[in-house]
């Protein structure tokens, strides 16, 4: 444990330290190959350790953000590999993307190209902005699982920055930064194959999607094959989702929270189902939330979002404007979530004052009661708070489980 | 003087620099820019109570809500679908103020809230699928409140 925060500690430093970090952030596969050739004694050699803590340091502290580190290596020269931590897990999204910064420049990642040979971009889209890079492929190792000439996005891709288009820029603020994307990057483990899908492969002016030439960068459709996917999709074995575990975490909060992230559902031991109930999802992700007898059809189980967020005006907000529920003593709440298959349960949780969380708790990363509003009046957004203390499973489109086909949750 | 820049802006095709003119704080006449601008493949009014909503489809699937007052004024704009839309022509001037980091509240990336002076902004979503809304409070009709601009 103390160990294992080190070495994040000396990789979130190096990654601060990019010129001094060039040779010493990569190394010869020689370790990564001998330890998947040696793991297979290890039953559990498809999950990888997850840690909630206060992130990297350039993002200035981070709260309920959950960390994987994960080994990126050229296509071209297998052995130069590069290990990065706090890269985001996030159920809302699918695909890898990294910043940048830090990438070390001599790890060569070659650019994701059109029929012609051009450059494929991609602008991806939150709801507090967009990160803007060139499509690169590389090959990931995590765990022992692998994936060759995966297609990634490299945001804030300095030879891409002055080609990013009107329409991408316009849609928000730039979020290019390990400081403003507030991670070293996001795995996406969405229940979808592709970030974008049919959709970005049927029009151009799909909004994520560009080809870049002489004349800059112009929307484009992009084929599924080009697309960033989701991850584990590209694994051999284990590549129809994934499993989130969280132990809970008390009322004060927590320094850190470890977990596990497990790749594959039913495929292995460690991945079953279980009793798990199976939510399935819509064709963009969300599932029905029933909260004080008002339906939100806009619902979702994101790990990326660091808090429960629905609306409820009798709630009292924070006085600084943050949005995030602020009520005089813990609120004991429920809701019942349903899936298009029908299925629905009920679940309980609690809304803190989370003002006297962060204050009674400077050094907390890891909160299980906060709470705040949704600017989406359709929506409940299930945050990380609601990962802990459970294993919510994603299976993605298209596969198919003891328990149903994807796209689903379950939990 | 409107007309005149519109031709300009027209002219100039896509990769020109923002039109000086748009949606929210604007007159009823800028909807019909926004939708030149978006490239919006529909165009839909339907009144309410005491305002009059314009709805715009755009080429993504997204749809574009402007929230028109009696006066002709638009108070308030709304959107949803797979992408965020083209926030800098609907919001206009007002769109600066998403990276004014005093005023935006940066939460999570599945939710933004931006309160500055008259100015709401909320907004929400993940991959594939997003929704919003921004109004100005000084200027919303008698009886309308934030709920009524969805």
């Amino acid at each position: 444990m103390m160990k294992n925060i080190r070495r994040l500690a000396l990789i979130a430093s190096c990654a601060l330290m990019l010129a001094g970090c060039g040779g010493g952030g990569t190394s010869s596969s020689s370790s990564s190959s001998s330890s998947s050739s040696g793991s297979t004694s290890s039953s559990a050699s498809n999950s990888v350790a997850v840690i909630v803590d206060s992130g990297p340091a350039a993002a200035g502290g981070t709260a309920n953000e959950a960390f994987v580190s994960v080994t990126i290596c050229s296509p071209s020269s297998p052995s130069t590999c590069q290990t990065i931590d706090h890269i985001l897990v996030d159920t809302g999204s699918y695909g890898l993307r990294i910043i940048s910064s830090v990438l070390s420049s001599s790890l060569t990642l070659p650019l994701q190209t059109d029929s012609s040979g051009n450059a494929i971009a991609e602008c991806t889209m939150f709801a507090d902005g967009y990160s803007w890079g060139p499509v690169r492929k590389a090959n990931l190792q995590i765990g022992s699982e692998s994936a060759s000439n995966l297609p990634i996005q490299v945001i804030g891709d300095a030879g891409y920055s002055g080609l990013v288009p009107q329409a991408c820029s316009s849609t928000g603020t730039a979020e290019n930064t390990v400081a403003t994307f507030g991670a070293n990057g996001v795995i996406g483990l969405g229940p979808f194959a592709q970030d974008c899908g049919t959709a970005c492969a049927q029009s151009a002016n799909n909004g994520f999607y560009y080809t870049c030439g002489s004349g800059g960068c112009q929307p484009a459709a992009v084929s599924l094959a080009l697309q960033v996917p989701n991850p584990v999709t590209f694994f051999a074995t284990d590549n129809n989702g994934v499993m989130l575990t969280f132990p809970s975490v008390a009322a004060a909060g927590a320094t850190t929270v470890s977990g596990t992230l497990v790749f594959g559902v039913d495929t292995q031991t460690n991945n079953t189902l279980g009793s798990a109930k199976v939510y399935t999802t819509n064709d963009i992700g969300y599932i029905t939330t029933v909260y004080n007898g008002v339906s939100y059809a806009d619902s979702f189980l994101d790990s990326g979002s660091n808090g429960y967020f629905f609306n409820d005006s009798s709630i009292t907000q924070c006085s600084d404007g943050s949005g995030f529920y602020c009520p005089s003593s813990t609120l004991n709440l429920s809701a019942v979530n349903s899936g298009s298959n029908g299925a629905n349960g009920s679940v309980s949780f609690s809304i803190g004052n989370a003002s006297t969380m962060f204050n009674s708790n400077p050094n907390g990363t890891a909160f299980g009661q906060l709470g705040g509003t949704n600017g989406d009046a359709q929506s409940f957004d299930w945050g990380l708070p609601f990962f802990y203390g459970r294993s919510v499973y994603t299976v993605v489109e298209g596969y198919t489980t003891s328990g149903g086909t994807g796209p689903y949750f379950a939990y | 003087m409107k007309i005149h820049a519109l031709a300009i802006a027209l002219a100039a095709g896509m990769s020109m620099p923002v039109v000086a003119f748009a949606a929210l704080g604007g007159t009823v006449a800028s909807v019909e820019t926004d939708r030149v601008q978006m490239k919006a493949t529909a165009r839909v009014a339907r009144a309410a109570s005491n305002f009059t909503v314009h709805e715009l489809t755009l080429g993504s699937g997204t749809t574009v809500r402007e929230y028109v007052a009696a006066n002709g004024s638009i108070f308030g704009v709304a959107w949803n679908g797979p992408t965020p839309p083209n926030l800098q022509q609907i919001l206009g001037q007002y769109f600066s103020a998403l990276s004014d980091t005093t005023a935006v509240k940066r939460i999570s990336h599945t939710q933004m809230r931006v309160e500055k002076a008259d100015l709401v902004v909320h907004a929400s979503g993940h991959m594939r699928a997003f929704a919003g809304h921004a109004y100005l409070t000084s200027m919303l009709p008698q009886g309308v409140t934030a709920a009524d601009i969805q």
